[in-house]
């Protein structure tokens, strides 16, 4: 049976996912600050993964933990779990050497399945996760309204002729506007470019 | 017993902030701006002492206030000591100014100290002091990037050159303290500068030139405060007189005249005032008016210097009316006046008086130069003295006038956000707290499912509401990224409205400062919940254009709501923040649809 050593300083939220865990055959043990995790993952070597909430209390975050418990030696595949999911901490968790994050908002099998996937060695994000980090973070710029019609059009099965004539410019203009898409959306087909149009509310 | 009612008012100032402060270790920064504009207030109201005393109390009361209000304080202490006339309090305060400016890097109380310090020096004739003291302000004021504090040290500084007889100094500073004041587009820095020089030339005997340099200036004059623009017209009439362009002097006379109406006839300015007159009086021949502008002058109780030194021409004034022993009593006095070496010679010339008053008149002459000599001098130290006053009374309004404004706007700022935090509040209790309750009830009766379901969507609201109350961090991501991140979150949680975000300029939105980014973020969401509250919109644009500086507009169609589309206090909120990153805000609806435009001034 593997171990898990669970750190959130949610007592509710700590019980809740010592419970669950353990129902899906897991050994659970929990820390709810930085200082007992840290203590507890030097003295028990039968940790086999840390599963951490990104939000702590002071003085460390989620973060911080982990890359301590990195500098320390005791480094184990490390699933960050929060509900932070603002745009800027998706970043600051992409930048960690992490190897799971999974949100909070997210089915909470998506947690299991983050852990037995970083216990395999390989790393897991989460769907939603994923999906704001390449449609937001991935993007390079923002449609101007003639790109978005554009995009509407193509969407909606449209050729460039069609899309010329329909918005009174040149097929080259249409191009011109193709490309900006792709650009702009960080994407190399435009079916690409219509999913992540749709991930941001873009098109309807 | 009777108390003053002045002392009451002080100490139930201190009383209620006392109270108000003795439940907290801190003081808030609201009670730290009731503290510092009630001294303000006192001070602005020219009750000098009790702005005085109700700093010291707070300051001895060991509450513990931000250093840059502390600092405030303590300068509105010294300036109300130094326009209570209390010089040497002032400039010992100064010292204690400084330190604690230095100590907490608060470049603005340093300067002021020297300020005042410089004031002191001068008025005991210590002039080199006074140089090195206005000297280290000036540095101060550079090192800080504060304008308008090094324009006054230079302005302070050629007034002390001029009064220590080194008009070459005088000259360059006063150059110099003008282009600056001309750069702050400032009326009465640019008028007191430009009178200093013009007093400077006069001791130096540059009349035409000084004439055509202040007429050159007179645009400005008409901007200025009356006492200024009487240090403007006292050298520009005596060189007038000088010049013999007596019609001019007259009608520069009777203007600075309509000024000193205004002012107690005691004031040094309608003294130096009646002074100009008689003398253009006795040019013009009318020495019944010279005389009787002269007793007038008497009357007042003039201060003994200036009395000593126009004997002489109320000798010349009498001795023209015809009344000769009186003229010759006049002259002995003057003569007296003078120092032992001219006293000597005087008798000589006093022996003579007695046989040949026909004589008199040349020797006069002679002296009359001297004595005009050492008035210009009088007035001229006189008037620096006042002017010196106004710089710092000045100084201290304009930032008075400076810290209401940002008050004003801080207040806006607060009031915003807590109408924001209301509003979140209202959700949390009607909408998250509500539904809580609710499921509490219908718990034995919910399906599992239905109980996920509905707790995730419960969870959702709770973090969008958290999210945004989250300070944006722009280190980890772009203002353009987290605009459509913004979109695409809006777009998920408000079905019944779409949100469309389009950038149709070549403006650069990830140059601007992360403080910048951080109001315009936050006016986009306030834009955007407000076009939800009043208008129930189906579709919001938010639009980003601009090259060289930005513009975004904030635009939803109203849907067929006939209410206000924007409240005047989210208005006042909005345009708060637009002022914090020096732009503007207007709001317009028509056709159907309602628009918040912002752009970069």
């Amino acid at each position: 049976m593997n171990t898990i050593l669970a750190v959130d300083d949610h007592p509710i939220v700590l019980e809740g996912l010592k419970k669950y865990l353990e129902k899906n055959g897991y050994n659970v043990l929990t820390a709810s600050t930085p200082r007992e995790a840290v203590n507890l993952a030097a003295n028990v070597p039968a940790i086999d993964t840390y599963v951490i909430d990104m939000a702590l209390q002071e003085p460390s975050d989620g973060l911080e933990l982990a890359k301590t418990l990195r500098e320390r030696d005791i480094r184990r595949p490390t699933v960050i779990y929060t509900m932070h999911e603002e745009l800027w901490n998706i970043r600051a968790m992409e930048m960690a050497e992490v190897e799971g994050i999974v949100l909070k908002g997210d089915d909470l099998a998506e947690l299991l399945q983050a852990i037995r996937m970083v216990e395999k060695g390989k790393s897991y994000r989460s769907p939603r996760y994923n999906s704001r980090y390449s449609s937001i973070m991935k993007s390079e710029g923002i449609l101007s309204t003639l790109d978005t019609k554009v995009l509407e059009l193509i969407s909606a099965g449209n050729s460039s002729r069609d899309i010329a004539k329909e918005l009174f410019i040149s097929e080259k203009a249409v191009e011109y506007h193709r490309s900006n898409i792709l650009r702009k959306l960080n994407s190399r087909t435009m079916n690409e470019a219509v999913i992540r149009a749709m991930h941001l509310g873009i098109l309807k | 017993m009777s108390f003053p009612s002045n002392h009451l008012i002080i100490l139930i100032t201190i009383l209620t902030i006392a109270m108000g402060c003795a439940r907290k270790d801190k003081v808030s920064e609201s009670e730290e701006q009731a503290l510092f504009e009630r001294v303000n207030y006192l001070g602005a109201e020219g009750r000098y002492d009790d702005a005085v005393s109700l700093s010291d109390s707070i300051l001895d009361s060991g509450l513990q206030l931000s250093d840059s209000v502390k600092a405030y304080i303590m300068i509105e202490r010294n300036v109300a000591l130094m326009n209570a006339g209390k010089v040497d309090a002032a400039a010992a305060y100064a010292d204690t100014l400084a330190a604690f400016g230095r100590e907490r890097h608060i470049a603005e109380a340093v300067s002021n100290a020297y300020q005042i310090k410089g004031v002191a020096l001068r008025r005991e004739g210590r002039f080199d002091e006074a140089v090195e003291t206005y000297s280290q302000g000036l540095k101060v004021s550079e090192e800080a990037g504060d304008v308008e504090m090094e324009q006054s040290f230079y302005d302070l500084l050629a007034i002390v050159y001029g009064q220590s007889k080194r008009p070459k100094e005088a000259e360059k500073f006063s150059v110099k303290a003008i282009e600056l004041a001309r750069q702050l587009n400032d009326s009465n820095a640019v008028i007191s500068s430009v009178s200093t020089l013009g007093s400077i030339l006069a001791t130096d005997g540059r009349n035409e030139e000084l004439i055509s340099m202040l007429r050159s200036y007179a645009p400005y004059a008409e901007g200025a405060v009356p006492l200024l623009k009487i240090k403007y017209l006292t050298p520009l009439f005596h060189a007038l007189i000088k010049t013999d362009s007596l019609q001019q002097a007259a009608e520069a006379i009777a203007e600075a005249r309509a000024i000193t109406a205004m002012l107690p006839p005691e004031h040094q300015a309608s003294i130096a005032v009646e002074y100009a007159d008689a003398l253009l009086a006795g040019r013009t021949g009318d020495f019944s008016r010279q005389w009787r502008l002269y007793s007038h002058i008497d009357s007042l109780g003039v201060p003994g210097s200036l009395e000593s030194e126009t004997l002489h021409d109320r000798a010349i004034c009498l001795h023209s009316l015809g009344r000769y022993k009186e003229a010759s009593d006049m002259e002995r006095k003057a003569f007296e006046a003078l120092d032992s070496i001219r006293s000597s010679e005087s008798q000589r010339q006093l022996s003579e008086f007695y046989v040949k008053y026909d004589t008199l008149q040349k020797e006069l002459e002679i002296q009359k130069l001297h004595n005009q000599r050492m008035l210009w001098i009088s007035i001229a130290a006189g008037l620096a003295l006042l002017t010196a006053i106004f710089i710092i009374t000045a100084i201290g309004a304009r930032r008075r006038i400076r810290i209401r404004h940002e008050l004003e706007r801080n207040r806006d700022y607060l009031r915003g956000l807590e109408q924001e935090r209301a509003r979140m509040g209202r959700e949390l209790h009607d909408n998250i707290a509500g539904r809580l309750l609710g499921m509490q009830f219908q718990l034995d009766s919910l399906s599992h499912e239905e109980t996920v379901s509905k707790l995730s969507e419960i969870g959702r609201d709770v973090r969008r509401l958290s999210h945004e109350l989250m300070p944006p961090e722009f280190q980890y991501a772009s203002l353009t990224q987290l605009l459509t991140d913004f979109m695409a979150d809006f777009n998920v949680t408000h079905r019944q409205c779409h949100l469309i975000l389009t950038d149709e300029g070549s403006f650069d939105w990830n140059s601007v400062d992360n403080s910048v980014a951080m109001e315009l973020y936050r006016m986009v969401q306030e834009g955007v919940n407000n076009a939800l509250r009043h208008a129930n919109p189906t579709e919001i644009r938010i639009i980003l254009d601009g090259s060289d500086k930005y513009e975004l507009t904030i635009e939803n169609d109203l849907n067929n709501v006939d209410t206000p589309v924007i409240g005047e206090s989210d208005l006042k909120t909005l345009r708060a923040r637009a002022k914090v990153i020096n732009s503007e805000i207007s709001a317009s609806s028509n056709a159907g649809f309602f628009s918040l435009h912002i752009t970069q001034k």
